[in-house]
């Protein structure tokens, strides 16, 4: 891992936003650079400023201004300021419910905009763990080519039993699988390659993708397709070409086995 | 105490200068406690987007808290002692 590389990390490290492995990639990285290791002080020290109140005054205007964006209209005196600014979550989304019309207003259209950005999000994320397992070192957890050795590795791991299937014979090498984490979820990856091209295929049950028809799109250059087959949700990411990547999924789709609760 | 005090008034107005994306990222993130993801709904930017925002909020922060010191020192009352003229 590289120091340019780490820096988005080191913050993710601070934040608690890491998962294990990642956190540990990184403070093995950091116990071997001095450079790192002070950046990595200065930042925890400055978190410790800031998270002991240094920036209690102000930030009532900023959130309000933000949330006042965010409703598109002025919405002074809905809400009381210390409803708005205890620091937790909950009273942060709690300050939409003091009781007015508008902060119930403001309140649902809060969540009508998360549950539509909820698909584009997870699409977001899956191709920034394809671009992320691209890197060195972290494309496979299991590397192995035989579909009843990666199959079996998903137990205990994730929640779900992800199909598994060789299509080497198609030219889609199978080369292994990995646990990834999407929208904070462990989910089944599993890496197939035609000639130099990567493919990541996502597998997990809730993963955003809510329609049986597959959709295609394209993001930062990489192919994506997603679609819901027989109660799981199935997200493919590659720069192999649009045309391949279609034919790809229709071999998935058409292998993966049916179970009789299949929607 | 004093110092303590002072360190606050400079982070307040250091944060109250960044570009507002930044600022955002750096109150909802250190100010309400907010997961990564829920910065990223409340900004309506991806996490990804959310990680850099904060990253580079947080060097600028660090480099203008840096460049205050630097002057606070210089014109700031002495506070060894024995160094009065």
């Amino acid at each position: 891992m590289k120091c340019d590389e780490l820096e988005v990390l080191l913050h993710a490290l601070i934040d608690g936003e890491l998962d294990a492995g990642h956190a540990h990639d990184v403070e093995m990285h950091v116990a071997g650079c001095s450079a790192c290791a002070a950046q990595l002080a200065s930042y925890r020290a400055m978190h410790g400023v800031m998270g002991g109140g240094a920036l209690k005054e102000t930030a009532p205007a900023h959130l309000r201004s933000r949330i006042e964006a965010l409703v598109a209209a002025p919405a002074p005196r809905v809400v009381s300021m210390r409803g708005f600014f205890k620091p937790t979550r909950r009273s942060f989304f709690g300050g939409f419910a003091l009781g007015s019309a508008l902060s119930a207003a403001v309140a649902a259209s809060l969540v009508l905009t998360v549950i539509r950005r909820d698909e584009q999000a997870v699409a977001d994320e899956v191709v920034s763990a394809h671009i992320r397992s691209l890197q060195p070192g972290h494309l496979m957890d299991v590397a192995t080519s035989d579909q009843h050795t990666v199959k079996p590795w998903f137990n205990g791991r994730v929640d779900v039993a992800p199909p598994v299937i060789d299509l080497t014979a198609e030219s889609f090498t199978l080369l292994g699988g990995r646990l990834d984490y999407i929208d904070g979820e462990p989910v089944a990856a599993i890496v197939y390659q035609r000639r130099k091209h990567m493919i990541n295929l996502f597998v997990a049950q809730h993963l955003g993708a809510r329609h049986a028809r597959t959709v295609a799109e394209s993001i930062q250059g990489y192919n994506v397709r997603h679609w819901s087959q027989d109660g799981l949700d199935f997200w493919v990411v590659s720069d192999l070409a649009g045309d391949e990547l279609d034919e790809f999924v229709q071999k998935i789709a058409s292998a993966v086995p049916r179970s009789s609760s299949a929607s | 105490m004093i110092l303590q005090q002072q360190d606050s008034a400079t982070i307040r107005r250091l944060v109250a200068e960044l570009p507002a994306p930044f600022r955002e990222a750096i109150v909802l993130r250190e100010i309400n406690d907010l997961s990564y993801k829920d910065i990223a709904e409340v900004a309506g930017v991806p996490v990804g987007t959310v990680m850099s925002r904060l990253a580079r909020a947080r060097a600028m922060l660090r480099s203008a808290w840096n460049a205050s010191e630097n002057t606070t020192v210089r014109s700031g009352p002495a506070t060894a002692s024995g160094t009065a003229p």
